[in-house]
Order: structure tokens, then sequence, then C-alpha cells
């Protein structure tokens, strides 16, 4: 008789899924002895709002690196999309399609890195690089270098607005967070981009095309960071060609804290989304203890690197000996030999 | 006291003891074959030799002396080197600086390259090879690299050095080459630890033979003493099953079935230069050949891993335009390809994300994984075809090669595919799991599937073909019935 359960867990990957939590829940206890007000409704809504589109940009991070590559360009396409939606609004177009257009010349931007990436085979780095100088420079000629100030009443609505007592643009978080969560966790699709970014060769053994979900990944990617730019420049009542600096590499810090895997394959929403929140809590948390803005970038790097050696710790995959390995590796590395 | 005396080595992992009071001995200048199943502890017991991991009781003795083997590092100190069966070397290094990789001639600093490279051609000619030292490693062949490989532990002055299943990646003619290396290895006194699955090779090379089995060591003879029958029973406890699986009556079954693959002057681009066959219904047929000689292109260019050049596929009776793996799936046809790892799994993945793959679209609404009717399928597949696993969520990377190869084939019965084709299917398995895998060919052939099979075991074939194709430089050069067929014909054919 076979024995196996429908549900159990890997115990050998329990870390790598599950520190981001701990870590997550550390940083709100050493938030609360720091600052008592902090469970206060004012500050968690502060703290979200905050944070809330530098989890879209993580989640659009997260499409990428799933299928094993990295899309360097997500911050500069935030801008440009930022910039462009404060455009269009002071020419006189509605907010609403201003956002659709948002979207559209992300989805655009991301258009050039999958082209790059899945015809002609570009790193994903490289194309990805150059799509950020790219959009950098079409950002500072559309804006001429200035910030974009807009008055109009949508406009301060979506961005500083509440709907049920929640900010709007958290709203928009969440939704953002539920829909990739079901398209990666729940369809053939996220299957497929898993195993486009696990084993891009077994993946077109199994028939899948792969080319096709390599540039759906990225103009995902960039059609999020629009829609991110655009609630940038509702929150801040003007389009600035020079929003989301560093986020980046504070996205790509987010997955990587929130368990990815920069080699494809691995990676949950949900896990991006707290790391995304361990990324911004330290930047808080930081401030309010007085640290300056250069030591904060040390402490963040720090952490990066402790939760890197945590998973690896974790699953065996870095070069430290636990005295006591866990079980199930163990009987595994028996198991693979033959 | 023997040369190398691992005694009373035991190891537990939480859960497992993997090894229970082996007693190992050998001999200086001898060539040791380690045998036993997947999990038998021959893994540990080299792992405990090399310093990988700390027996938790037991002495090493080397020499007459106790030795203490802390890291690898240590143990290559100590004159005990590891050849793995993926090679260590750099590509983009000459095969110079990979022999002194780590301890380099040097000069103030500067590698006095003139004299590495004559000690490196003076230690590969030493075994019998004649490499240009400057030469990189990345344009060797599988066998060149190995020398390269043992060059690099004799430079080290290795008195122990273990192979761990040299030849699973070799072409079959270059295998003598490696046997002629490991020759010169035993007249120079070095101990060779051999771990294989070929039973044939052990009898061939070894003088000694170990067999472990759960953990224990079962015995250790001289191979001209016991046949290979005796062996295998060492190995795995109990009498081999009847290897033949194949069986007249389905032969004759067979003439009225209908044909469901055809294939007409299949060319492609190396090594493929016009192939025809037919496949019926509830057929196996096996392809031989030796490597190089075309039989992995076919079943390459037929699934459209490899662009075919020339030539016709027709799937009951219907052509195919443009063969890739999407309209080949669609059509119903699997492919289990030789190299499992890189081409057959996603490993990271689990076996119910793997089995599903190819069938996702049927497990799904609107785009939507029903995640409750996958378990059930996966569930099912998992007893069907006997899968070792903890859960269905398991990594297949922790599976054994007999269960991978498993979920290799869950991943083409789920979308019910009436073809499969395997590229050698029991490749780095184990004896007790490569008999699964033929009950499992033939119970799949039964229901109504066909298979092609290549595969370098010629033994293999003969116990599981209806009918056997022979090919040579890209060419079909021999076909035979089963009853015709024979081990001596197969392979005069293949020269």
């Amino acid at each position: 008789m076979l024995k196996f359960s429908k549900k159990g867990f890997d115990r050998r990957n329990f870390w790598a899924d599950y520190q981001v939590w701990v870590i997550f829940s550390a940083l709100i206890i050493c938030y609360s002895i720091i600052s008592p007000e902090f469970f206060t409704s004012t500050n968690i809504n502060n703290i979200l709002t905050q944070n809330a589109m530098l989890v879209v940009v993580s989640l659009a991070q997260l499409l990428a690196v799933v299928t094993g590559g990295i899309d360097l360009s997500v911050a500069a396409i935030l801008a440009l999309s930022g910039v462009m939606v404060a455009k269009f609004v002071t020419a006189g177009v509605p907010v609403g399609l201003a956002t659709l257009g948002a979207i559209g010349i992300g989805a655009l931007a991301g258009c050039i890195n999958g082209f790059l990436v899945s015809k002609l085979k570009f790193a994903p780095f490289i194309a990805t690089l150059a799509t950020l100088v790219m959009v950098k420079g079409m950002t500072f000629i559309q804006s001429g270098g200035h910030v974009i100030y807009v008055t109009n009443e949508t406009f301060a609505f979506l961005g500083r607005g509440n709907l049920l007592g929640i900010p709007v643009i958290v709203w928009v978080m969440i939704l953002v967070t539920v829909l990739v969560w079901f398209v990666m966790g729940r369809t053939i699709v996220g299957r497929r981009l898993y195993a486009v970014g696990g084993n891009p060769e077994a993946a077109r053994l199994a028939g899948i095309n792969v080319q096709r979900y390599l540039f759906f990944a990225y103009v995902c990617s960039g059609a999020l960071c629009g829609l991110a730019g655009a609630f940038m420049a509702f929150r801040l009542g003007a389009g600035s060609p020079t929003i989301g600096q560093e986020w980046e590499l504070d996205s790509i810090a987010a997955v990587v804290v929130g368990g990815a895997s920069l080699m494809g394959g691995i990676g949950t929403p949900i896990n991006a989304m707290f790391g995304a929140f361990i990324i911004g809590f330290i930047r808080n948390i930081l401030n309010l203890m007085g640290v300056a803005a250069y030591p904060q970038m040390i402490v963040k790097g720090l952490i990066i690197i402790l939760s890197v050696v945590s998973q690896g710790l974790g699953s065996g995959l870095i070069g430290f000996k636990i005295k006591k390995p866990g079980g199930e590796k163990e009987i595994t590395s028996k198991e693979r030999q033959e | 006291m023997s040369y190398l005396y691992m005694k009373g080595i035991n190891k537990s992992f939480p859960g497992v003891r993997a090894l229970k009071a082996v007693d190992f001995k050998a001999e200086k200048g001898e060539v040791h074959a380690i045998a036993g199943e997947n999990g038998a502890g021959k893994s540990t017991l080299i792992k405990i030799l090399s310093g990988a991991y700390q027996p938790d009781e037991g002495q090493i003795y080397l020499d007459e002396k106790e030795i203490k083997i802390s890291t690898p590092h240590s143990g290559r100190i100590q004159g005990i080197s590891v050849i793995y069966q993926e090679l260590s070397l750099v590509p983009y290094l000459t095969i110079a600086e990979n022999i002194f990789l780590g301890n380099m001639p040097s000069k103030l600093g500067a590698v006095r390259r003139n004299e590495m490279n004559k000690r490196a051609k003076k230690a590969l000619e030493d075994i019998g090879f004649d490499l240009n030292p400057s030469s990189l490693v990345k344009d060797l062949s599988i066998v060149q690299q190995q020398a390269v490989e043992i060059a690099k532990v004799l430079v080290e002055d290795a008195k122990i050095v273990v192979m761990d299943e040299p030849t699973a990646l070799l072409p079959a003619r270059e295998v003598e080459t490696l046997f002629r290396v490991i020759n010169t290895l035993r007249d120079r006194g070095v101990t060779v630890l051999y771990i294989s699955h070929r039973l044939n090779e052990i009898f061939e090379m070894a003088d000694q033979v170990t067999v472990l089995k759960d953990g224990s060591k079962v015995g250790t003879v001289r191979p001209a003493d016991i046949t290979q029958d005796e062996l295998v029973q060492m190995m795995i406890g109990r009498k081999p099953a009847d290897r033949i699986y194949w069986s007249p009556e389905r032969v004759e079954k067979l003439k009225d079935a209908p044909v469901v693959l055809e294939v007409e002057g299949l060319m492609g681009e190396e090594n493929l230069k016009g192939v025809s066959l037919a496949l019926r219904q509830g057929e196996i047929l096996g392809v031989a050949g030796l490597v190089g000689s075309g039989k992995s292109e076919l079943v390459q260019c037929i699934f459209g891993v490899q662009q075919a050049t020339g030539g016709k596929i027709k799937i009951r009776g219907e052509g195919l335009k443009h063969p890739s793996p999407g309209t080949l799936i669609r059509n119903k046809l699997g492919f289990l390809p030789a190299d499992r790892k890189h081409l057959g799994l996603v490993l990271g993945m689990t076996i119910k994300r793997n089995a599903t793959l190819t069938a996702l679209p049927k497990l799904s609404k609107c785009g939507v994984v029903n995640q409750k009717k996958e378990d059930g399928v996966v569930s099912e597949l998992i007893e069907k075809l006997r899968i070792k696993c903890y859960s269905l969520n398991q990594q297949v990377e922790t599976l054994s090669g007999g269960n991978q190869q498993k979920v290799v084939m869950a991943k083409w019965l789920l979308p019910e595919c009436e073809v499969l084709m395997f590229d050698e299917p029991t490749r780095g398995i184990d004896v007790g799991a490569r008999s699964e895998i033929y009950e499992l060919m033939v119970d799949y052939v039964n229901q109504g599937g066909a298979i092609i099979n290549v595969s370098s075991d010629t033994q293999e074939l003969l116990a599981v073909s209806d009918r056997i194709i022979v090919m040579g430089q890209g060419k079909m050069t021999g076909i035979f019935s089963r009853q015709e067929a024979t081990e001596d014909k197969i392979v005069r054919a293949m020269f």
C-alpha cells in the first residue's frame, strides 16, 4: 500500500516559502516597539499607501523573475507612464482613458523587452537595461525634465481618496495582488510560466510555446508598471520624471526576500507582496529612528544578503553545514544516488 | 590488514539508517566494484570515504594508519579522489590549467606555463592519451575529459580513485578506452573503486565486487567466481523476474492492428538519411544502434525536437505538415527523452505539476485549473505507476531515477497519448525499477498504445520488443521480427 498525503508540504522548502512571513512579523514587532502609534489606523493606512505601488512593481518584477529573467526597466516605465498620465489629463483627456493610456504605454515598453528576450534571445538583463535607458530618455523628452502638476478632482480622488474607509490606491494594490495570485497559482498560464522558468527545454518538449510565454510575461510586467506609474502620479498630484528611483532594485530585492529564485521557476505573488512590504518597512523604521538615507541603503543590502543566506541554509543550497540537517533533505540525497 | 579498510561504518539520517556496520576492504592496485540497487548505500559509503559525510561510528584505515577525512579537500590531500558522473572541469580553461587547477607550478606568482604543459602532457601520456595540453577542455570528447580528470588525480598523487558511473554518459566505443585507462591505474598501484549499474562492466573490469543492500554489506566476491544472475540475486535478494515480457500471441494479434504512425524517408540535419517505418497499435518497436547511428535523432525528428529536413510523418493515415512538440502532442504522441533531468522534467516543480503539464487544458475550465480534479487524477496515476513518494507535492528532484521516469510517463499518460517514444528508458535506473518500467510499457501497449523504444541495451530490446530495427550511420541496417532476433544478429547489424 502506498502512503502519500494529498496535501502534505515539502519540508525542504518550508523555510524558503515562509521565511518572508517570519521576517515580516519580526519587523512589525520591531516597528511597534519603536513606535507605539504603529497600530493606529492612520499609521497602517499610511504604510499601506506608501508601499502599495512598490507592491505592484514587485509583482511586475516577479513575472519576469519567474520566467528566469529580470526586468530592470520597471522603474523607468513607471516614471514614463506617470508623466504621460499627467500630460494626458492636462490636455483634457478623461482620467480613466489616460490611465488606460498609461497601461498601454507600459505594455508597449514591455513588448520591446519581450521581443528582445523571446525573439532575439537577448539576455533579459541586457534587453531590459536597453529599454530602461530608452524609456528614461523618453521620459525626460516628454516632461522636459519638469514635474507636471495636475489639478483635477478625479485625479486627486484616485490618489488620495478613500473607498469604504480604505485608500483607493490600496484597493488597487489588493486587486492586482489577487489577480496576479490567481493567474500564477490557479490558471494554465501560470502553471506554464513556472514551467518555462523552471526548465525551458522541458517546457518546449511538453508542447508549450516558450517564446510566447516569455513575451507575455514581459508585456504584463510592463502593463503593471504602467498602472503603478499612473497611480503614483495620482498620489503625487503630478507626473514626475524622477519618481520611483531605485525601484528596479527595490523590486528585485522584494521578490528575492520573498523567496523567488533568480534562476526562475520559483516565487509566489503573495510572498513577493510581503517582500515589498519588508523593503518598505525597513525604510519606514529607519526613518523613524532617524537614520539617514545612505546608511539605510546599507541596511537594505544586508537584509537581502541575510534572507538569501537563510534560504540557502534552509534548503541546503549554500555550503554551510547545519549540525542536524532536515530529514527530508538527507533522504533525498540518498535517493538521488544512481 | 587491507590497504583500505573502512571498519564498522554506521551512518543514520533522520528516519533512515543508511549504513549498518559496513566493513569495506580494498587492496592496493585492484579494481573494486561496488554494486547495489538505488538506496543500497553506495553513495553514502563513497561520500564518507571522500569526506563529504562524516560517519556516526567507525574508522577508516589507509595503509595501516587510521585517517580522519573531515572534508573532500582533506580527502584529496590524503590521496582519496572521487571522479563524479558530472565532470568537474572548467570548459574554457586549457587541459593543463585544469589538471593543475589549484596548484599551478609558479614562480613569484606567475604561472610557469611551459613546465605546467610539459607535466600535463606527461601525465596524459602515462595513461595513454596524446593530447595537446594547451587545447581547451570544452573541445574534448567525454572520454578525453575523463582522461583529464584522471590525469589530474594522478598529478595529485591519488592512492584511491573512486569512479561514480564513469560509463553512464560514454558512447559505447569509448568505453574500451576508459577501461584501458583504468587498467593503467591498476598497474600503477592505484586502487580504483568502481560504481556502475552495468553488470557486464563489473564482470569485465573488476577484481572484486562488494554488494550492498539496504545499507548492509551482502558480501565481497570475485566476479570470476559467480554468474551475472547470482550477482543480481545478491543485489536484489530475490531471483530476477522472468526478463521476457514479449509473447508470440501478442505478435500474432499485431498482424491485423491498424498502423498508428508512419514515417517515410525521414531526413535529419546530421545523422538521419532517409528512414521509413510503420508502427502498429499495440506494438513495441525497438530501435537499436550505436551512439551516432541516428537512433536518437530518429525519434527527435519525429517529435520535432530537431527539425527534420525531409520525409513524411503520418499519424493514423494523416500527414503532418510541420512537426513540432505542440502539434505532435495534439496528435496524441509523447516523447520521453534520454536526458530526463534536463529535457523531461522541471526538477524544481512538484510531481503533480510535472505530471499535469501536458494535460492542463483537460483539467481546466476557462483556463482555470480545477485543483481537486488534478489532485484526483495525479493520485490515481501515482498509485497505478507505483511512484514512491510521500506526497504528490514532493519535488521531482528528490525522487530516484526510476520514479522520475515514472513521472515522465505520467505526463504522457494523462493526455491519453496513443504513441510513446522512449529514448533510453532505463538509463541510470537500477535493476528492480527497470523491470517495473518494462511492465508499465507492456501494460500500456496492452491497453491499446504503441511504443517506439530506442535503447543501447540490447537485452532490454530483446526483453520487450515485438520488432527490432537496427540503425547505422543514419540508415536502417537491419529489421528483425522478435522471433528471428538474437543479440548476435542485432550487434552485427550495428557495425
